[in-house]
């Protein structure tokens, strides 16, 4: 199978076959853009992505190589989180930092799969708590001084005039 | 700039987690802190208003929490599936007050609507309305 190379931001090369590589649009585009001959070796700058995060997309994207493309997304219809299979949950058992590296990754690589998966997995952090708990589960201060909650609050009375 | 866990991602990339969840879970994650809070402006958010499922919603007056939360003016869609109860009175307040309402959505929460509420928001071209009791779904379009 023919292979690519890959670099990472700090400058680590992955070498990757191609087609596991073109699940990232990103790449699949440059590829064809660049008319890129797939004998030649060629190395494909990533110049957002380190070597850490890279080696969990590849990581990922060789277990879904065969996975039919996911369906469009409906506005309208709601979505469920509770659809995440164990080999991706166990796959995201990562520290936040990861994850949310992970989510920067898939957007700026286009990856659909591997940004829905973890974008799921943020909201189910969100699902079903109150602000408080939200807080501790990230680690988010409370920056809100009384005052400026009252204001957060009369800034949207400007519509409440009927 | 706050971030999690140093990471800061950009506003398109919270528009995909949200879209995962319920408004109410999205004003709780809003309310954290002041880096978030500016989401609630946001039209896609409010745009479906969705408050499907929340068991906790039946202590709070609908009325108060849309209209403090968010741009109400925005919303097309109000979802108040499985809320249990909704006290009707606020409901009537609120609907007066949403000039973008298309859809009103409450499946499995008691509101002891009666037939003249459908008149009470003509814009209104979707109605579905349900209880536990009488398992009624009317559909009217205007």
């Amino acid at each position: 199978m023919p292979k690519i190379k890959l670099q990472s931001s700090d400058g680590e090369t992955f070498d990757v076959d191609v087609e596991i590589a073109k699940c990232s649009v990103t790449i699949k585009t440059m590829l064809e853009d660049l008319g890129m001959d797939d004998e030649e070796e060629e190395v494909v700058p990533l110049p957002n992505v380190n070597s850490a995060i890279l080696r969990k997309v590849l990581q990922w994207a060789t277990f879904h190589k065969d996975d039919p493309p996911p369906p469009e997304d409906d506005e309208n219809k709601e979505k469920r989180t509770d659809d995440i299979s164990s080999w991706d949950a166990d796959f995201l058992k990562v520290d936040q930092g990861t994850l949310f590296e992970l989510i920067l990754a898939a957007n700026y690589l286009d990856i659909k799969g591997l940004l829905d998966v973890t974008c799921k997995t943020v909201a189910n952090m969100i699902k079903g708590k109150a602000p408080e708990e939200i807080r501790k589960t990230f680690n988010i201060k409370n920056d809100f001084t009384a005052s400026e909650e009252d204001q957060v609050r009369k800034e949207n009375e400007w519509c409440e005039e009927k | 700039m706050a971030h999690i866990a140093g990471v800061r991602l950009p506003q398109e990339l919270w528009d995909h987690i949200f879209s995962y969840l319920t408004t109410s879970d999205v004003i709780n994650f809003c309310k954290t802190s002041s880096e978030y809070a500016h989401f609630l402006g946001e039209i896609p958010l409010v745009r479906n208003f969705n408050v499907s499922g929340n068991y906790d919603f039946f202590n709070t007056n609908i009325y108060t929490y849309v209209t403090e939360n968010v741009s109400y003016e925005y919303i097309k869609v109000l979802n108040i599936n499985k809320l249990y109860w909704v006290k009707l009175e606020d409901l009537r307040r609120l609907l007066k007050i949403l000039p973008n309402l298309e859809e009103l959505l409450a499946l499995n929460t008691a509101l002891s609507f009666r037939p003249k509420d459908v008149l009470l928001y003509g814009k209104v071209r979707l109605f579905i309305v349900g209880n536990f009791i009488m398992v009624l779904h009317v559909y009217v379009i205007i």
